[in-house]
């Protein structure tokens, strides 16, 4: 696996002689590259070798070993339970949904349901754009088979590697949960956004209870999942509505634990991660970037889109995700 | 490799971590135990669902040897 900056022509040379791509960046780059083996999402903000960078010229390309075969598709929002259909045997998939679509809000909600889905490796992310263009312009993906830009559904690239590499996905998050009982919160009902939480048992008004107790909320909400660590982010406490917007959704029957403090979000990267990466397909999360203020520091070797949500069989947030492809 | 009900009935059943699985694991079986303790009776279809799991995923296979 090669990670590259490239200028579009050097990406459409790429395609042209039957590289398999995953390529984020702007979307009227994205929009000019010939038809091909890949798949791509719009994003500005990306880890690069040198560090986080706004990066409008170019664009960030994994490609896949040579003699990769792959499938590029779209897939509808009410197709969105077929993902595991395009699985390759012994392969991986790559799917990347635009940020603030349905499919994004479907995906995240019932995605662990889709029958099969966890059959092999799944990994992607979720589209943006610049902060400042929010609301202005629509995050897009793009089906490299057809060349067309999509709104809404996903885009899938379905991989199997020709040498014997046996895929491995898998996670970093740089958060604990924390140990506050008073900061220990279940939900009623599955949702992006909450009224009422539990705590202790008792029914709170969680964005009166947050800011009663001044809590930090670029900190995550953190969940135990058998052992995997899987954060639900904070996007607004609206206190005259009563109301808590997340990044991703609530699930009744979980315990959610606010995360314990963050020192340097690139130090914790970098501590965590080790000397991998730069071979590895990896992508992190926007409020990584902003509140590790990773602008020009690097986490270790890993490269890749900053996104507006991680996916690593479901929808993550404030977490890296990566693929290796071991020898 | 066979697994018998009985390991599967008892990873479902218990809140216990399985630190050494891969991811697709202990999300599969985080959502089971979530759809269990809502509904009991649903524990053997989601011991048919984890032991379908295992049939095509070499990985999670691997990792039921050690357990």
């Amino acid at each position: 696996m090669k990670n590259e900056l490239l200028t579009l022509e050097e990406a459409a040379e790429r395609i042209a002689a039957g590289a398999v791509m995953s390529i984020a960046g702007e979307a009227n780059l994205l929009a000019q590259l010939p038809k091909g083996q890949w798949i791509g999402g719009s994003t500005v903000y990306f880890m690069t070798a040198q560090g986080g960078a706004v990066e409008r010229t170019r664009l960030f390309c994994s490609i896949f070993p040579e003699g990769t075969q792959a499938t590029a598709r779209y897939v509808p929002i009410e197709a969105l339970s077929s993902i595991p259909e395009g699985y390759k045997s012994g392969g991986v998939s790559l799917v990347i949904i635009p940020a603030f679509s349905q499919a994004h809000a479907r995906f995240a909600q019932d995605g662990a349901d889709y029958p099969h889905l966890f059959d092999q490796p799944l990994l992607g992310w979720i589209s943006g754009v610049h902060l400042e263009e929010i609301g202005v312009v629509k995050p897009v993906v793009f089906d490299g088979a057809t060349g067309q830009r999509h709104e809404d559904g996903a885009v899938l690239l379905h991989i199997l590697t020709a040498h014997a590499a046996e895929p491995k996905l898998d996670i970093i998050n740089i958060f604990q949960q924390g140990t506050d009982e008073d900061l220990v919160f279940t939900f009623p009902e599955v949702g992006f956004g909450a009224t009422t939480a539990q705590v202790h048992g008792k029914d709170v008004n969680l964005a009166a209870y947050l800011t009663e107790k001044a809590v930090d909320t670029r900190l995550p909400l953190v969940a135990n999942y058998a052992g995997a660590m899987i954060n639900v982010s904070f996007q607004n406490v609206d206190l005259a509505a009563g109301k808590v917007d997340f990044y991703a959704p609530v699930f009744p029957g979980v315990e959610y634990r606010l995360a314990a403090p963050q020192g340097d979000y690139a130090q914790s990267f970098s501590a965590q991660a080790g000397a991998g990466g730069a071979a590895m397909l990896s992508c992190n999360c926007i409020l990584n970037y902003l509140y590790g203020a990773l602008e020009g520091k690097t986490t270790g070797g890993y490269t890749g889109p900053v996104t507006f949500g991680e996916i690593a069989y479901i929808l993550l947030n404030q977490t890296l995700v990566k693929l290796e492809l071991a020898a | 490799m066979s697994v018998n009900d009985a390991l599967l009935r008892r990873i479902l059943s218990t809140p216990d971590d399985i630190p050494s699985a891969p991811l697709a694991l202990k999300l599969l079986v985080n959502r089971l135990r979530i759809q269990i303790r809502a509904n009991p009776s649903f524990l053997t279809g989601g011991v048919a669902e984890l032991r379908d799991h295992l049939r095509q995923n070499p990985q999670s296979r691997a990792i039921f040897a050690t357990l």
